[in-house]
């Protein structure tokens, strides 16, 4: 699917998550920066859980950068997490790779800053 | 899209004080408030049964007298902050349920399709159900509650008859007298009904049946917006409801009924449904949230509109729903922007040991709050989802071509979802908001003109088998890169697998599975030159049958995926595997 979807999308914003198995996903632009969540809906942990972007939003022309921060959610309690940033190679895709385990129902949510091109 | 409610968490509970050992029951609610940090309690009217006959509407002293009560409760819970709204659980009947109204009212029942009347319905059209339904009303907003809000059996649909039915009415008397009124047409109901379901090209019968049954409801809600502002004119009023493609069934114009509720000049009440009432399965998760979001996209943007979401542990006690169950919902629900929750957490018969039993959910409450309030943080001001769009047609109902033998209302229900919660669970979001590339159902496009078909083909389309035949049916096979969909001989085909053909792709010649109990792929994928398979269905001994993911672009400019799978299967652990995602 993620072939026939970068296909699809061509050259505007998309999102996709790795290494989560069954995964709430979600995906928004707000002024100045991108919302990206990646909720666990499988009853084992997420390792090493990647949210992968790409694109530019349509409208704002908004697209990814390597300014992140990242919040894990679990059992009540929501606590800043650290998140490796690799750049886009060829295939132009953002990987932003969640250093600590998503538990079930437990959320990573990152708040990835976005530019506008001049 | 833009929506936005208060940029933080505010805490809706929905409790019941039931009519006995009323006294005791308030120092109980209002001590679990401050505990809780809960900002707004919602009468729920709901046990009165308990202490008054099961007839499903009171009398209205009794209304009075509880309304009284509710009143004393509303000072106690003020004193320590915190906003008091009401929700009756009846208007025009949750299903009859063992209750019979006829004990003490002579209301026109509601009337299924099939002529079975509720015992605990009343239709809206019948002048004494309006009159004493505005009187109650009028009782309940007599304490000046924050909000009103109307509970969802306000509706056309799932009005369950003790003797079974009621899942579509009315076709009461009344109705076909209005009828009559409105199209010059006498008709029974039998005629009516089979007119509303005439297979093909929709007989006209349907939208005149569709208009007189919105505004009927919309009539209502303007009677109960003047019945709360009139005993208490500063009380905000709105509505519960069922998910978008069920009240499409009743010709629903949303904005219309919020406003007809609201009254004129006031922003906008509703709570979304976040399904389900059970925890259940977790991979449900993602398909019950995008019920709520695709609610919310019900509203033109800028509409001014307070959303609180709808988190219903029904009925509540610790064995419905765990909290972290319900802080995951939460805290998606904060992800969107939505921080104005709606919950029922509580069981509701006014025991003595409720709050202590259900303890941990008072615990998540208190432990979410700065949670949510971070979160929201980052969603405040205008914002735009992203993602996979879906589309779905609130006017679906009207335009629905029903295949022949069609005999039940319901079979006018589409579902807009088809493949989202497994590209959900693959790990592409999804959105009901504008998106360059689309996944329409093929129960959406049924419902649309050829004009508006044409449209989506100039866009970016995703298209399991069912949503590709209704192009190949309307004659577009040519733009989804088709000559034909082949059904066939079922005796004689059997997919045994789906293999990955792309020249260069890394995973090129590794399987997928296509079946185990679910449907195999049963429709053969005839590309035209130009299309592109990624993948290959193969039979038993690896002989090819047809492509199974195919890439087309089209003349108009669009591109089209086509996934040949029913949208059932792409949602099952069959489909879902890692070669998919990648």
């Amino acid at each position: 699917m993620g072939r026939v979807l970068e296909f699809l999308f061509g050259a505007a914003l998309q999102m996709r998550v790795r290494n989560l198995p069954l995964c709430l996903p979600l995906l928004s632009v707000h002024a100045g920066h991108i919302l990206a969540v990646a909720g666990n809906v499988r009853s084992s942990p997420g390792r090493q859980a990647t949210i992968q972007l790409r694109g530019r939003a349509p409208g704002s022309q908004a697209e990814p950068t390597a300014r992140v921060e990242g919040l894990l959610f679990a059992g009540g309690t929501l606590k800043q997490v650290e998140v490796e940033v690799q750049p886009p190679g060829p295939d132009g895709w953002w990987s932003y790779i969640i250093k600590e385990q998503i538990l079930p129902l437990g959320m990573a949510i990152l708040k990835i800053e976005s530019a506008s091109p001049r | 899209m833009t929506h936005s409610n208060e940029p933080r968490f505010h805490v809706a509970l929905r409790q019941t004080l039931t009519p006995h050992d009323f006294e005791a029951q308030v120092p109980r609610l209002v001590r679990a408030c401050r505990e809780f940090g809960v900002d707004e309690v919602l009468f729920f009217i709901y046990d009165m049964e308990l202490d008054h006959p099961a007839t499903g509407f009171w009398p209205l002293e009794t209304i009075a007298a509880h309304a009284r009560q509710l009143a004393l409760a509303k000072l106690e819970l003020e004193k320590v902050g915190v906003r008091v709204g009401i929700n009756p659980f009846t208007s025009l009947g949750q299903g009859d349920r063992g209750r019979d109204m006829h004990r003490l009212f002579s209301f026109q029942p509601l009337v299924d399709q099939y002529g079975t009347p509720c015992r605990a319905g009343a239709c809206p059209l019948d002048e004494s159900w309006r009159e004493y339904y505005r009187e109650a009303t009028r009782l309940w907003a007599s304490f000046h509650p924050s909000r009103f809000f109307i509970d969802d059996d306000f509706r056309w649909h799932n009005h369950a008859a003790a003797t079974g039915g009621g899942r579509m009415t009315c076709f009461c008397p009344l109705h076909l007298a209005e009828f009559e009124r409105r199209c010059g047409r006498k008709a029974t109901r039998e005629e009516l009904v089979a007119d509303i379901l005439k297979p093909g090209e929709p007989h006209r019968a349907r939208a005149q049946w569709l208009d007189m049954q919105r505004d009927i409801l919309e009539g209502t809600a303007a009677l109960i917006e003047g019945a709360v502002h009139g005993a208490s004119p500063e009380t905000e009023v709105g509505l519960m409801c069922s998910p978008p493609d069920i009240h499409a069934l009743e010709g629903r114009d949303w904005t219309r009924l919020l406003r007809a509720f609201a009254g004129k000049g006031r922003p906008l009440l509703l709570r979304p449904h976040f399904p389900a009432y059970e925890e259940g399965p977790l991979r449900h998760l993602p398909i019950g949230l995008l019920t709520t979001r695709q609610t919310i996209a019900q509203f033109a943007p800028g509409e001014r509109i307070t959303h609180f979401v709808e988190l219903d542990n029904c009925l509540p006690t610790a064995f419905n729903r765990s909290p972290d169950y319900i802080a995951f919902q939460t805290m998606a629900c904060a992800a969107l922007g939505q921080g104005s929750i709606h919950y029922s957490l509580f069981e509701f018969t006014g025991n003595s040991t409720l709050y202590e039993d259900c303890g941990e959910y008072g615990r998540m409450l208190r432990e979410l709050r700065p949670c949510v309030d971070r979160v929201l943080a980052w969603t405040d001001g205008p914002r735009r989802e992203a993602g996979i769009g879906l589309i779905d047609n609130p006017g679906s109902a009207y335009a629905q071509r029903l295949p022949p033998g069609t005999g039940d209302y319901w079979a006018l229900r589409v579902n807009s979802h088809a493949m989202a919660n497994g590209l959900q669970l693959l790990g592409h979001p999804v959105t009901f908001e504008s998106s360059p590339v689309l996944a329409p159902a093929a129960e959406v496009l049924r419902t649309l003109d050829d004009k508006r078909l044409r449209e989506l083909l100039a866009a970016n389309l995703l298209l399991d088998i069912a949503a590709a035949e209704v192009f190949v049916e309307r004659g577009l096979s040519e733009f989804v890169g088709l000559s034909a969909i082949v059904h066939p001989d079922p005796t004689r085909i059997a997919v045994a697998a789906e293999r990955i053909t792309e020249a260069g792709h890394p995973l090129d010649g590794q399987y997928m599975h296509v079946r185990l109990f679910t449907v195999p792929p049963d429709r053969i994928l005839k590309p035209l030159p130009g299309a592109q398979a990624l993948t290959q269905h193969v039979a038993p001994m690896n002989v090819p049958v047809g492509p199974g993911t195919l890439l087309f672009g089209n003349r108009l400019g669009g591109r089209v995926a086509i996934v040949n799978s029913q949208a059932n299967v792409i949602d099952s652990g069959v489909h879902l595997c890692p070669q998919r995602q990648q």
